[in-house]
């Protein structure tokens, strides 16, 4: 009898032909081998099946619970808004503009490397370059978002919530063009943030909790950065 | 602790904070397992979050926000081992890669130690995909066959190596049995 009989008799497999289910059966009452077998495997699989979940980090779960609070907040942006203020307004706009131009410029970059006439495949140097100018503009977003949040005064939540809307906004820029570039670890890296700032965001958060998140949002831009500036100097490799 | 919606209408915000707390640890698990990859676990929890929070007007009141939750999850998961489909087909042949954690998931290191996880790195991603949901999720190899766009045999086969392997990382599976 082979262990993929056993299997199939463990799963019910419909499969598994009556004469073997007899044999196999008659074996299990009266072959001590046969019972020794099954019941280790029994036991085995019976384990697995009632193994614990995986444990869930507090970052992890707290990223959970704000992504719904970021999708409520998106289905809300849907809903007209009350207008804002012409210096917020303005600022997004600007913001705006300037990362529209930056990506652009990046993704342009980016096409020009990947269809050149020559018909030599693409050249490492080629590759690093493009890649080099969506860093620059990448280290550039961070660094001015860094600055902002820094900036942020904790008790004026309806200011807070415009500038991190802003820099979500750049931030999903920046996102979608490391996608296009296939660095799918630093999109993850940009997404990840995200709900964070989403949080930070929120109009009721209280002044202390408001200063922790900022904190967090800041130092996760910081590693980001510093890793962005160490890849830089090395040139070794596309993020 | 189960979440329990509260009237009735669609599930509210507080719903599926409550869903999410009680039960997204079995999502994280569920989704973990079948991918083999932290980062790539957590994104298809998020997704499933958005997807069922979009839907939520779909949600049928009859079963649980968690159970509901807890499928378009696992979904999310084979719909990520759908967009690698040629390295999914190719592993029933290959070794899997290497289990060298990147830097990013250092930090989630604890959560790869779960016993079972830690087993399962030994798997391909089909043997793990198929074995989750044969043997955790307990589906059927029809069901597993039509949403991994495979055969009733290959999920079969893959059911039955990764059975194979598992039972060989008896170090693993005799501490589980502990």
């Amino acid at each position: 009898m082979n262990d993929d009989t056993l299997i199939r008799y463990y799963y019910d497999d419909p499969e598994l032909s009556e004469t073997d289910r007899k044999a196999l059966e008659m074996g299990l009452q009266n072959d001590v081998e046969l019972q020794e077998r099954y019941a280790t495997l029994k036991q085995e699989l019976d384990a697995l099946k009632s193994a614990p979940p995986a444990k869930l980090s507090s970052d992890r779960l707290a990223r959970f619970h704000a992504t719904i609070d970021y999708a409520a907040t998106i289905e809300r942006q849907h809903q007209p808004e009350p207008e804002r203020s012409s210096f917020h307004f303005l600022s997004f706009a600007w913001g705006s503009a300037v990362s529209l131009v930056l990506v652009a410029g990046v993704v342009i970059g980016l096409l020009i490397a990947d269809r050149s006439p020559q018909p030599a495949p693409l050249t490492v140097a080629s590759v690093a370059d493009s890649s080099g100018a969506f860093n620059r503009g990448l280290q550039v977003h961070l660094a001015r978002s860094n600055q902002t949040l820094a900036g942020l005064d904790p008790t004026g939540a309806v200011e807070r919530e415009m500038m991190i809307r802003h820099i979500i906004q750049q931030n999903r820029f920046f996102e979608q063009a490391a996608e296009s570039n296939g660095s799918d670890n630093l999109a993850r890296v940009l997404r990840a943030i995200e709900p964070v700032l989403i949080e930070l965001a929120r109009e009721d958060l209280s002044e202390q909790e408001a200063a922790a998140l900022q904190s967090k949002v800041q130092f996760e831009l910081h590693v980001v950065l510093t890793k962005l500036k160490n890849k830089s100097s090395q040139q070794e490799e596309t993020i | 602790m189960v979440a329990v919606l509260r009237g009735a209408g669609v599930p509210t915000q507080d719903d599926f904070h409550a869903a999410i707390t009680a039960r997204s640890d079995r999502w994280f698990s569920a989704c973990l397992r079948i991918l083999g990859d932290a980062a790539a676990a957590e994104d298809a929890v998020q997704e499933a979050l958005m997807t069922a929070w979009n839907k939520r007007a779909q949600f049928n009141r009859e079963s649980r926000l968690e159970t509901w939750i807890h499928r378009i999850a696992v979904n999310a998961a084979l719909q990520a081992i759908r967009k690698n489909k040629p390295r999914l087909y190719e592993s029933l042949d290959v070794e899997p890669p290497s289990t060298d954690a990147g830097p990013a998931d250092e930090q989630y290191r604890d959560e790869l130690d779960d016993k079972l996880t830690t087993a399962m790195r030994h798997l391909s991603d089909i043997e793990r995909a198929c074995f989750v949901l044969k043997h955790i999720e307990e589906w059927r190899h029809s069901e597993i066959a039509e949403e991994l766009d495979t055969t009733v045999e290959v999920s079969k086969q893959a059911v039955f190596r990764a059975v194979k392997k598992l039972r060989g990382e008896m170090t693993v599976l005799k501490d589980a049995i502990a």
